[in-house]
């Protein structure tokens, strides 16, 4: 871990970031989504604009994690005014985005990051931060447990009225496909982080 | 952020309630209705300690404006006799960026419901309306924010066809930072 490098990614190197989103696709569905998730290809433009967006508040911040030239990981922090119903700060941090490559997972690059992203919040006094997890995802539950974080609420979702979802009916039509995996196709069989 | 709602449905009558949209210059009269909801949420004990209704109206109030304009947003409310009794909003955005949703997708930002009326089937009286204008709209994914420690309104949502897709977990990383010195990283 010692010839790794975190630093601030400057917004205009945003697209840097894009095999990582997707290698955290792959992630998302290995740990089994609840609800089917966007081919790669069509998913980056529309992240890549939310972060393009967050990124103008100058308090918001991405980190990279580099092993010499290469990226490996990134953290992504999007800051907002405090919260209108859940007692925060004057401001409040969410955590947008935690993404590793697959071989880098489980060797505590994970908890690099995230203590790097407290040293920035620290310097912001910041000191409420949000995390979303996929409701499947226990080992990702576990980690940010481990450091403290509790059950805020649940996002639900299913479609209007009932029927099936949108989102199975489309993963049906074209099924996700991986621009990592060897055969493009995430399974059970594939190592976990 | 999200809000959400808190109701159970029985059989009890919904004869009589009449269901509108409520114009963003109505807005204030929902104040009570956030205040009930605030008290029944902070009743449950979450881990994460609610402001006061006083605190936290103005603040809603003002995410509520921003996309009460019938095209980013609605709202809906609920009459007994002309007595307020719930209300639902429902803001439209879109796409999700992870999940393959449609081009719009609506969230349910808060239902509340009287306390007085819980288990009276306003709630789902409102739930399906809410369905019917989103069904008017083309939109056909919704997610609904819900607080972890309220089971009943889970099971509400669950019954009418949502599932729990993610968890949304808050901490005090500064706050936790001494005793965090003591925790191994799990290797994610």
């Amino acid at each position: 871990m010692n010839d790794i490098t975190i630093e601030r990614l400057p917004a205009e190197r945003l697209d840097e970031l894009e095999p990582l989103w997707h290698a955290m696709l792959d992630q998302v569905v290995l740990e089994d989504s609840v609800v089917p998730i966007r081919p790669a290809a069509e998913s980056w433009p529309l992240r890549r604009a939310v972060y393009v967006e967050l990124l103008q508040r100058p308090e918001a911040f991405a980190l990279v994690a580099r092993r010499g030239e290469d990226l490996i990981g990134y953290a992504m922090v999007k800051i907002e005014d405090a919260d209108a119903v859940w007692y925060t700060g004057s401001l409040q941090a969410n955590l947008e985005s935690l993404a590793l490559l697959p071989d880098e997972r489980g060797k505590g690059l994970g908890t690099r990051l995230l203590d790097a992203v407290d040293e920035e919040l620290a310097k912001l006094r910041v000191t409420d931060l949000t995390i979303g997890v996929d409701v499947n995802n226990t080992g990702a539950k576990r980690f940010y447990e481990r450091r403290g974080f509790k059950g805020g609420f649940l996002l639900m979702y299913g479609r209007p009225g009932g029927g099936p979802w949108t989102a199975v009916e489309r993963e049906r039509e074209a099924p996700y496909r991986s621009m990592w995996l060897p055969d493009g196709v995430p399974g059970a069989d594939d190592p976990q982080g | 952020m999200h809000f959400q709602s808190s109701v159970e449905p029985d059989d009890r009558t919904t004869t009589g309630v009449v269901i509108e949209p409520l114009a963003a210059a109505q807005l204030d009269e929902l104040e009570p209705l956030w205040a009930s909801l605030v008290h029944h949420h902070s009743a449950l004990n979450g881990a994460v300690p609610f402001r006061e209704p006083g605190d936290s109206w103005p603040r809603m109030r003002k995410l509520y404006l921003e996309f009460l304009d019938d095209v980013m947003g609605f709202c809906l409310v609920a009459r007994r006799e002309g007595r307020l009794v719930a209300y639902a909003i429902v803001k439209i955005k879109g796409p999700e960026e992870v999940w393959r949703t449609g081009d719009k997708l609506a969230e349910l930002e808060t239902l509340s419901v009287a306390g007085d009326e819980r288990g009276s089937g306003v709630g789902t009286l409102m739930m399906e309306a809410v369905e019917r204008e989103l069904a008017t709209r083309g939109i056909d994914d919704l997610l609904v924010a819900v607080e972890t420690s309220n089971a009943g309104a889970q099971r509400f949502y669950e019954r009418r066809g949502y599932s729990h897709a993610l968890a949304w977990l808050y901490g005090k990383p500064l706050t936790w930072r001494n005793e965090k010195e003591g925790l191994a990283g799990d290797g994610i």
